[in-house]
């Protein structure tokens, strides 16, 4: 895997922590070397890869010297630096103080303003939290993983019908995340529309047929339907069985899989 | 007719021509990256105004994810909203921003000095070196290509030099000094990294996200959206997507 494709993809957010170890370590020594051949972008990309790297290994001293590179070249005014800033005050002084530094970045300031809300998520009232969700929705609608955030924190509160409105504006967002699909009928599931929650399911399977989630999804929401529907029962059946076979997918999705068929 | 070249002109005049050039390229450099205007954040209001023009588009091209009631709903809401203007950055101005009033408004202001930061680190360091190489070298011819050419590149190689007869293997100072302008790209590339700024002359433009440009009367652009949207009809893709599914894997 190369440096710069996984800055560009953010793939450290998706490693464990062996593998974490090990591009850090890849990420310290190439910067430590020379590297006139790269372009500006992707020089800095790098050090704000780095950065993130070493604040999951948890070495904020490294953490803070990669900011220094970057605030150096880009000033601390610019909202992707104060990001940075943030996270490196919660590390080192603590979620309270982060708090208190993006409350002094001006509002137009969209990054900073986002990490203040993902940090009352943690500390503040799910209320509270909720409201500032909306207030920034409200200013940048086409924000897909903050409506996805308001979601989950609808359903935390069991109001089904505000999680659903959210999650399908992530869909207007991104019209291909079959994942958004399925937990879009899981959300109808809960509120008690099987009908619903089948033709959500089957239009994630759709798009990803081995997506184990969205086909066990079907099955349940099959058993709690009226009507029923024994075609597509056997269809997902026989999918499901089909994946367990060949292994696609994690053990925890196989192990949830032969739960429901059993 | 041939002419002996002093050679002291080679050490005199054209490396330190060939110099210079290179210093004048490297401080342009690092100039024009000191002199670059950090990136603005647009205030609030304008960034919505642009992310709800988005998000209108949005509705009407993945309008077929959701299902026909709450498209509808979102629909009929947004098309009055957008007809009333309510996600216009400045209602009162809008559409006023013509380039005489664009020097009043502070940020316009900044953002034309910007650019014409730019502009001046190209035009500076230009007009001063052909005004050095034009005053104390006019009029030299510095050095003779070892292949021959024919007479159209006379007003290339021999600018400077008024003489009709002249070979055009020849060439003037004034000339060594466009070559070098021209040419030097490559070295610079070796000294400075791909993307580097000496030569001056991709400093310019690259507008910012949420800035304003003139003349553009956003009311309308929100109308027609409106239009638009109300138009949309899109047929949702869950309608008989169970059947799909069972087609599809059996």
């Amino acid at each position: 895997m190369s440096l710069v494709q996984s800055a560009e993809r953010a793939e450290y957010l998706n490693l464990n922590t062996e593998q974490l170890k090990q591009l850090h370590e890849q990420s310290t020594r190439f910067l430590a070397g020379r590297h006139y051949n790269l372009s500006d972008d992707d020089r800095y990309a790098l050090f704000e890869q780095h950065f993130y790297l070493a604040l999951l290994v948890g070495d904020s001293r490294e953490a803070e010297i990669t900011y220094q590179k970057l605030a150096d070249r880009f000033g601390e005014d610019t909202g992707r630096i104060g990001k940075l800033k943030s996270m490196l005050i919660d590390r080192q002084l603590g979620p309270k103080d982060a708090l208190m530094y993006l409350q002094g970045r001006p509002e137009s300031d969209l990054p900073c303003w986002k990490a203040r809300i993902a940090l009352l998520r943690d500390t503040g009232v799910a209320d509270l939290y909720i409201s500032e969700l909306v207030k920034y929705l409200e200013v940048v609608p086409t924000d897909p993983e903050a409506w996805s955030e308001l979601a989950e924190a609808y359903a935390a509160c069991e109001k089904w019908g505000d999680a659903i409105s959210a999650v399908e504006e992530v869909l207007l967002c991104a019209p291909l995340a079959y994942n958004m699909f399925a937990r879009l009928g899981e959300l109808y599931l809960a509120a008690g529309d099987a009908g619903e929650a089948i033709s959500h399911f089957c239009r994630a399977v759709e798009l990803c047929p081995v997506y184990i989630r969205a086909w066990c999804g079907i099955l349940v929401a099959i058993s709690k339907h009226k009507k029923g529907n024994d075609k597509l029962k056997a269809v997902a059946t026989k999918q499901l069985e089909k994946l367990i076979k060949e292994k696609k997918g994690s053990e925890g999705d196989i192990a949830a899989a032969k739960l429901i068929l059993a | 007719m041939d002419l002996t070249i002093d050679p002291s002109l080679r050490v005199w005049v054209l490396f330190p021509i060939f110099f210079v050039m290179i210093l004048v390229g490297v401080l342009r450099h690092y100039a024009t990256i000191l002199l670059n205007p950090t990136p603005k954040n647009g205030d609030a209001m304008t960034i919505r105004q642009q992310q709800f023009l988005m998000y209108g588009s949005n509705l009407r091209l993945n309008g077929v994810n959701l299902s026909h009631t709450a498209f509808q709903k979102r629909q009929s809401y947004f098309v009055e909203q957008f007809k009333a203007g309510k996600y216009l950055a400045d209602p009162e101005n809008d559409g006023n921003n013509n380039p005489s009033q664009m020097l009043n408004d502070p940020g316009q202001f900044e953002k034309v000095m910007d650019s014409m930061k730019g502009q001046a680190m190209m035009v500076i360091p230009q007009t001063l070196m052909m005004g050095w190489v034009n005053s104390f070298f006019a009029g030299f011819i510095l050095m003779k290509l070892p292949f021959p050419l024919t007479i159209r590149f006379k007003a290339m190689l021999q600018s400077g030099v008024n003489t009709q007869d002249l070979d055009v293997r020849w060439v003037s100072s004034l000339s060594w000094y466009f070559l070098n302008l021209m040419g030097l790209n490559s070295i610079y590339a070796l000294i400075l990294g791909g993307q580097n700024q000496a030569g001056g002359v991709q400093a310019m433009g690259a507008g910012q996200a949420g800035a304003m440009q003139p003349g553009i009367v956003y009311a309308n652009v929100y109308k027609g959206e409106a239009e638009n949207l109300a138009l949309a009809n899109p047929k949702s893709i869950l309608v008989g997507v169970e059947d799909r599914v069972i087609k599809q894997f059996s």
